[in-house]
């Protein structure tokens, strides 16, 4: 955890031209909301990783006392910054856990889904065939059905629950990354100088690895940023249903469902986690857009 | 010679679906007899025959080949809650979600696509701002949360709209079509209630109407608007525009038309998914006794015939969008016509 | 005169930045006359005829002392007097007819859109039989068959003639031709010239003809403008322009033509060296000098003006080194 804060709180920061001109690298030209949304995603993550070592938040103590009191209070020591909710828990420290829990599991999701993804595209690209066929069915198979019912299905196989649903989304969101590694790899490979390298006799991994993988850096950022919303949503979908994190876990979808009962009595339990969801998924569905058209000028403002 | 790959494309998929809805019982780990009738396994004449049912004893492909001979007849055996046929179940479920779903699609395209128009032909201007940015909010909208946020503005704090169900509890209407919005205007209940039962059935599906078509409605939208940007730099619009034509005539016919083709594309992928997620969790908010609604109390009664016979149905649906997608693609694209 | 244009000037505002496009520009054209307007790309020539048809972006500013096409002033036009105007007064035709076609509507379709806005109230019949009419005048073999065509279903020459056809279905006073034939196969190029020359002497049109290529510009044109960054730098009658050009500019377009007479062997084609400079970049002398291969101190410290060369008064130059 240390390492972390290091890094985004860097000491070195006034005098290092080259860590400057890497933060500048980091934002937008001419894109002032995609900056924004860049700044909330970079307090999100400080509020998610750094806030919990700072201060001392028990998301699961629960007071008799104070059930659904909203606004800021204190009682016996305890300082309630957002009020409580049903059980008299401390509804900013499930918030603050919940974003980390969030922002974990969406980070996750994306590398291993990516990963697996960019792998299984590169191979369907590039060796075309059977193997491509074989895996672009797979692909039609998993889009033809809406992720969140499959995401249900595969739930209801494996049994609710955290990990299953994250299962669940990952399968779910790596078609993402097979098409467009996919495509991807094969234009480049009717481009000239692959099939010239393949003249010479090299071998198709090697292309692979050295031509083709470095072109899909750029796809691969944009989907992972696209992904990371979509997971986070996902996840928090699965939750209120009740098929992801269970209770008494701080997440934001089951705190959701829970607060549900309370609609009338407490709106303020019921408002507070879906702005948080909502400015996670929408805060990285504007990065992941500024970013495509970074990469990708002539695509414009495209969806 | 494409459209035979197309079509072999899509009998592949269909395969795949199927095998998934028939896998399902055989992945889940457990004895697959008592997922499927539940907490009667007890009853050793009731599991035989289940077991038979199923072709346990057979091999794995007879097994398959019986389980596909079943579905096509409508045949996806008996609901462990209910005891009923899963048929008449989904039957007596379906028009509900179509209505919703028929509601949500008028809205998203009644909307989405001229906040789109407006969008590309005033770029740059306060209305393309404002339909960008609410497209990507509507885009990243969390639903669940959306629809009880719209509860407790107009049920809860202004008493506007009912919060749950299709109808006031005052109207009894006999189902002849499913469909509240026609069955409240059939003979007898028109009769007996005029339009109130109409109104009331309209009533009640306006929020969760709106909250639907959220998502659809920016995604419409979006497109919409990047494809109209694209063809409006066209040459052909400079054309239209020499010809001294009306810039309504321009947008709407010269625009608009070749606009379409990648609306129709994208759109198609994208509704049905959105419409289904969308059914699943508009539906658990707003009590809606449909499809959705009814796939997830099936998860979590481990009602495993039902899971099995939604998978088939809402692929198969799926499936018959993207088709129609593709034929509404060559309809407006002259080049696909052959 | 149909067309008089004195001191255009057009620019776009760009962040709220003026940047200049068209400087100063000046010229008249006749009835029945062909004028060829000449330069690289980027030089402004396809501005001005944009100008002309009204079908310049909203961040563009036009001002002029005296604009005016067949006795109409052009700035003081609003949006429906304009949309009269244009396909009534003057038409335009596009450098790639294949994307200036609309590619989802029949050719029938895109003709009789046109001629119902000239001549309403006709039965379909009628308009049908105009369109015949129209194509087969562009020299459109089986006009009947083509009618019911989709554009990709064209080669490049017949979707030009059709795209003429289009344009002269108002029989306007002057067509406009933005490098008609950059896009078509060289044999083609030679058949579309042929034709617009044929129309323009059988309805007495004027002819404004843009291209990057002097070569083609000097066979059908009565009298050439050279542009350069935004500029007029040379103009005159063709046959002075292209045998006794002023302009070192217009004389490096000339030696860089293959095959231009035998002046030139095939074995040296000339290339000018540079690129054009940004038409916005304001300079204190000629814009020409970095380019010119005989600048002197004053080409670098005064801008030199547009001064008659010859008895003719159309033969003007914009450079200090006459002669």
């Amino acid at each position: 955890m240390s390492d972390f804060s290091s890094q985004t709180q860097p000491a070195h920061f006034s005098g290092n031209q080259k860590f400057l001109t890497k933060v500048k690298l980091l934002f937008f030209r001419n894109n002032p909301i995609a900056n924004f949304a860049l700044v909330i995603i970079l307090l999100l993550l400080a509020i998610g990783y750094i806030v919990p070592i700072i201060l001392n938040l028990d998301p699961f103590g629960t007071s008799s006392e104070l059930l659904l009191s909203p606004g800021t209070m204190s009682s016996n020591e305890v300082y309630y910054l957002l009020g409580t909710d049903d059980l008299g828990r401390d509804l900013f420290s499930r918030l603050v856990i919940g974003a980390r829990s969030s922002l974990n599991i969406g980070f996750f999701i994306v590398l291993v889904s990516a990963f697996v993804g960019t792998s299984m595209g590169l191979v369907a690209g590039v060796y075309g065939g059977a193997i491509d066929a074989f895996i672009m069915r797979l692909t039609d198979v998993i889009m033809s059905l809406p992720s969140i019912l499959l995401a249900i299905v595969i739930v209801a196989v494996l049994g609710g629950g955290l990990v299953n649903a994250v299962i669940a989304v990952i399968i779910v969101s790596m078609p993402r990354y097979i098409r467009v590694v996919r495509s991807v790899a094969m234009s480049e490979m009717k481009k000239q100088y692959v099939v010239a390298a393949q003249s010479f006799g090299i071998k198709r991994f090697r292309i692979l690895w050295s031509e083709i993988l470095p072109n899909c850096r750029a796809p691969v950022i944009v989907q992972s940023t696209l992904g990371f919303s979509e997971a986070v949503l996902d996840i928090a979908a699965l939750g209120f249903l009740g098929l992801g994190a269970r209770p008494p876990a701080a997440d934001w979808g089951a705190m959701l469902a829970d607060a549900r009962t309370y609609i009338e009595s407490a709106p303020y339990l019921v408002v507070l986690p879906g702005v948080c969801i909502l400015i996670t998924v929408l805060c990285f569905n504007i990065v992941g857009d500024a970013l495509r058209d970074r990469f990708d000028p002539k695509l414009g403002d495209s969806k | 010679m494409n459209g035979i790959k197309h079509t072999v494309g899509i009998m592949i998929t269909v395969i795949c679906i199927t095998i998934l809805a028939f896998g399902l019982i055989r992945l889940t780990p457990g004895d697959p007899v008592l997922l499927m009738i539940g907490e009667r396994g007890s009853d050793p004449i009731q599991y035989q025959k289940v077991a038979t049912q199923l072709g346990l004893d057979k091999s794995i492909t007879e097994q398959y080949q019986n389980f596909l001979s079943q579905a096509v007849q409508g045949n996806f055996g008996t609901s462990v809650v209910s005891s009923r046929p899963v048929k008449e179940e989904l039957l007596a479920r379906w028009p509900a979600t179509i209505e919703l779903g028929l509601f949500a699609m008028l809205l998203s395209l009644l909307i989405g696509i001229p906040a789109g128009i407006i969008a590309a032909v005033y770029r740059r201007r306060i209305a393309d701002y404002v339909v960008t940015i609410s497209s990507l909010v509507g885009y990243s909208m969390p639903i669940f949360w959306w629809g009880l946020v719209l509860i407790l503005i107009f049920s809860v704090t202004l008493d506007l709209t009912p919060v749950s169900g299709r109808l006031d509890i005052l109207y009894d209407i006999e189902p002849h079509t499913g469909f509240m919005l026609i069955d409240s205007l059939l003979s007898n209940a028109r009769e007996e209630y005029q339009l109130d039962a109409f109104a009331s059935a309209l009533h009640h599906l306006l929020l969760p109407g709106i909250v639907m078509a959220t998502v659809p409605i920016a995604v419409f939208a979006r497109i919409t608007r990047s494809s109209m940007l694209e063809v409006l730099s066209e040459d052909y619009i400079r054309t239209a525009r020499a010809k001294g034509l009306s810039e309504f005539r321009v947008i709407m016919f010269h625009a608009f038309r070749n606009a379409l083709i990648p609306i129709i594309t994208i759109g198609g992928l994208f509704f049905v998914s959105t419409v289904v997620a969308g059914a699943i969790l508009t539906e658990t908010i707003f009590g809606w006794p449909g499809i959705g609604n009814y796939i997830v109390s099936s998860v979590y009664a481990r009602d495993y015939p039902v899971i099995q016979a939604c998978i088939l149905v809402i692929g198969m649906l799926v499936i018959i969008v993207n088709m129609t997608t593709e034929y509404l693609y060559r309809l407006v694209n002259p080049r696909m016509r052959h | 005169m149909i067309l008089s244009i004195k001191n255009l000037n057009i620019g776009f505002y760009d962040n709220q930045v003026y940047k200049p496009a068209i400087r100063n520009l000046s010229f008249e054209l006749a009835a029945g006359e062909v004028l060829g307007v000449v330069g690289e790309s980027g030089c402004g020539k396809s501005i001005t005829n944009y100008a002309l048809m009204g079908l310049l972006p909203s961040n563009a500013l036009v001002t002029a002392d005296r604009l005016e096409l067949c006795g109409k002033k052009l700035l003081e036009l609003n949006k429906k007097q304009w949309r009269d105007f244009r396909g009534n007064d003057v038409a335009m035709i596009f450098q790639d007819p294949m994307n200036a076609l609309n590619p989802t509507i029949t050719i029938e379709k895109q003709l009789v859109e046109m001629l119902s806005k000239m001549q309403k109230g006709k039965s379909g019949k009628e308009y049908r039989q105009m369109a015949l009419k129209l194509l087969d005048k562009v020299g459109i073999p089986a006009a009947h068959l083509r009618l019911k065509n989709y554009p990709y279903e064209l080669s490049g020459g017949m979707a030009q003639r059709v795209v003429i056809a289009m344009a002269l279905a108002c029989k306007p006073s002057i067509l406009i031709a933005d490098e008609p034939t950059t896009a078509l196969d060289v044999t083609i190029q030679a058949q579309i010239l042929n034709l617009l020359d044929q129309i323009r002497i059988d309805s007495n049109m004027a002819v404004i003809i843009v291209s990057h290529d002097i070569g083609i510009i000097s066979e059908y044109a009565d009298r050439i403008q050279v542009m350069y960054s935004g500029e007029v730098v040379e103009s005159g009658t063709a046959r002075q322009v292209t045998t006794n050009p002023y302009h070192p500019y217009t004389k490096g377009l000339l030696e860089s033509l293959p095959g231009q007479g035998d002046k030139v062997p095939k074995s040296d084609l000339n290339t000018i060296p540079g690129v054009v400079i940004p038409i916005e970049r304001q300079v204190e002398g000629c814009r020409y000098v970095e380019r010119c291969p005989n600048a002197q101190d004053i080409c670098h410290t005064t801008p030199p003006e547009l001064i008659q060369i010859s008895n003719n008064l159309s033969d003007l130059s914009r450079c200090h080194l006459r002669g």
